[in-house]
């Protein structure tokens, strides 16, 4: 079951390594800019439950879903 | 022509599955993308009347360059080309763009990343110089450097950008402004209302409103429209006022946000053909006609359509933005001395066309496969026409494509610091 949601904005730039649907552990990569060490990462463990494009703000909107 | 196009849409077939197998009350969607476009049928593509030949466009005998008219297709690369014109021409088919004579590629690297953003990209192909993602107009120590478009104008030319994104957008505002951060739209409204560059047609209205009014995206008071006003500029919101404007210098802002593309506004393509109209009014006006113009052109929403990976989405923004490049083009080949340059700042979606439909058979599907939802730091192609178009062919930086205008238009030095 579901239970808080989460709201990640990223840069729509770079790739993302989460897709809608996927698990995702507290920690693990949501997104890495290449050719930097910078890595997004998700803060919770949940499901990735849609990803909004925002033109305006060129950025990724991320809803994760928090499991217990 | 094709009027229907259908894309497979392979990420979303585990997506499917998945919601089967979890069976649980929670709403997973595809990548969605709630934008204005949304009411807008992608799949209509009757507004585009295909090239009735695949031939190249003559080269022109002039040397001297007099207009040049610079057209982006944001996040289009080769497959966004390819895609489109293969969909409404055919697989030997071609779209206008692909019919100018001299063809090359672009390398569009960033200094901080091998994936540009539109502002990297944007102040490369507008200073000649390379930045940081997300930098406008400036080099990554903050040291400013003039535009394409700003040369041009001390030069005596009249000046023009055309888009179909916020006016204040990273592109255009590579042309007209430089700050630290492209998410500071307010103050690239302003530079560019201070700027006096004769035709502002897009979208955006809301960084031009004062925080008084409720439809205003920005923190203080300034009413930019009326400094605009105050200024000289004529302010249009709808195609028919548009139709009426009369002047050297005209704001047009035809949505309070990014346009929708759809028929209530007027189309990249008439936007185009009339910011001539004015561009070459203006230029009579201001000295006596010798010193032409400069036009930015920006398909700017083939970028979002392929960060949420939809292929029709891509193919209709694409078309829209050749019909731009199809105008140009027409003005170009009669007038004999402007320059033609269509290029991108990126390629979005990782976009592989991994096959197509026998028509024979009666299957028209094309398949497309996005490797990402992000850029991707594939070169992208450049196609060019008039005086001096032979100079685009072959592979380049994308940092090259202004200063080889600049030479062209005899504009030195460029890059040029800004004061």
């Amino acid at each position: 079951m579901s239970h808080g949601r989460t709201i990640l904005r990223v840069s729509a730039t770079y790739h993302l390594e989460v897709e809608v649907g996927d698990v995702v552990r507290s920690g693990e990569s949501i997104q890495k800019v290449p050719d930097t060490d910078e890595l997004i990462v998700s803060p919770l463990s949940g499901t990735v439950e849609s990803i909004q494009f925002d033109p305006g703000n060129h950025e990724f909107i991320i809803v994760i879903a928090s499991q217990s | 022509m094709r009027s229907t196009v259908h894309a497979l849409w392979i990420a979303t077939v585990p997506l499917s599955i998945l919601i089967v197998l979890l069976g649980t009350s929670l709403t997973i969607a595809a990548t969605t993308f709630d934008y204005q476009t949304t009411k807008i049928d992608p799949n209509n593509l009757s507004f585009y009347e295909p090239s009735i030949t695949a031939e190249s466009y003559p080269q022109t005998s002039a040397t001297q360059v007099r207009n040049v008219i610079f057209c982006i297709g944001d996040g289009m690369g080769i497959n966004q080309v390819t895609l489109a014109g293969s969909t409404v021409a055919g697989p030997g088919g071609k779209l206008y763009l692909e019919r100018l004579p001299v063809t090359g590629l672009v390398r569009t690297y960033s200094t901080d990343s091998r994936v540009t953003d539109s502002a990297a990209a944007g102040t490369a192909l507008a200073c000649g110089v390379k930045t940081k993602n997300g930098m406008i107009g400036m080099t990554p120590d903050e040291q400013a450097y003039c535009s394409i478009l700003e040369t041009a104008k001390a030069k005596g030319m009249a000046t023009g950008l055309v888009v179909t994104c916020t006016m204040s957008h990273a592109t255009p505002a590579s042309f007209g402004s430089h700050v630290k951060s492209r998410k500071l739209e307010p103050a690239i409204a302003e530079q560019l209302i201070d700027n006096r560059i004769n035709v502002l047609f897009g979208g955006g209205r809301k960084y031009f409103l004062p925080q008084s009014d409720p439809n205003s995206g920005r923190k203080d008071d300034i009413d930019l429209i009326a400094r605009a006003q105050t200024a000289g500029y004529t302010y249009v919101r709808t195609a028919s006022e548009l139709a009426k404007a009369d002047d050297s210098h005209v704001l047009g802002l035809f949505q309070l946000d990014a346009l929708t593309t759809g028929a209530s506004e007027p189309s990249l393509a008439k936007l185009t053909r009339k910011a001539i109209r004015v561009l070459k009014r203006a230029n009579l006006e201001s000295i006596d006609g010798r010193y032409g113009f400069f036009l930015m052109i920006e398909g700017s929403q083939i970028d979002w359509e392929c960060h949420a990976n939809k292929a029709n989405g891509a193919i209709r923004q694409t078309l829209l933005f050749d019909q731009a490049v199809e105008a140009a083009v027409d003005f170009a080949l009669k007038d004999g001395h402007t320059l033609v340059v269509v290029t991108a700042d990126h390629e979005t979606g990782g976009m592989t066309l991994i096959g197509g439909g026998n028509e024979d058979k009666g299957d028209a599907e094309l398949a497309v496969k996005w490797s990402t939802k992000g850029h991707s730091g594939t070169p992208v192609g450049v196609w060019a026409l008039g005086p001096g178009a032979t100079r685009f062919a072959g592979i380049q930086d994308n940092t090259e494509i202004p200063r080889k205008i600049a030479q062209l238009l005899d504009i030195r030095p460029f890059p040029q610091q800004k004061k």
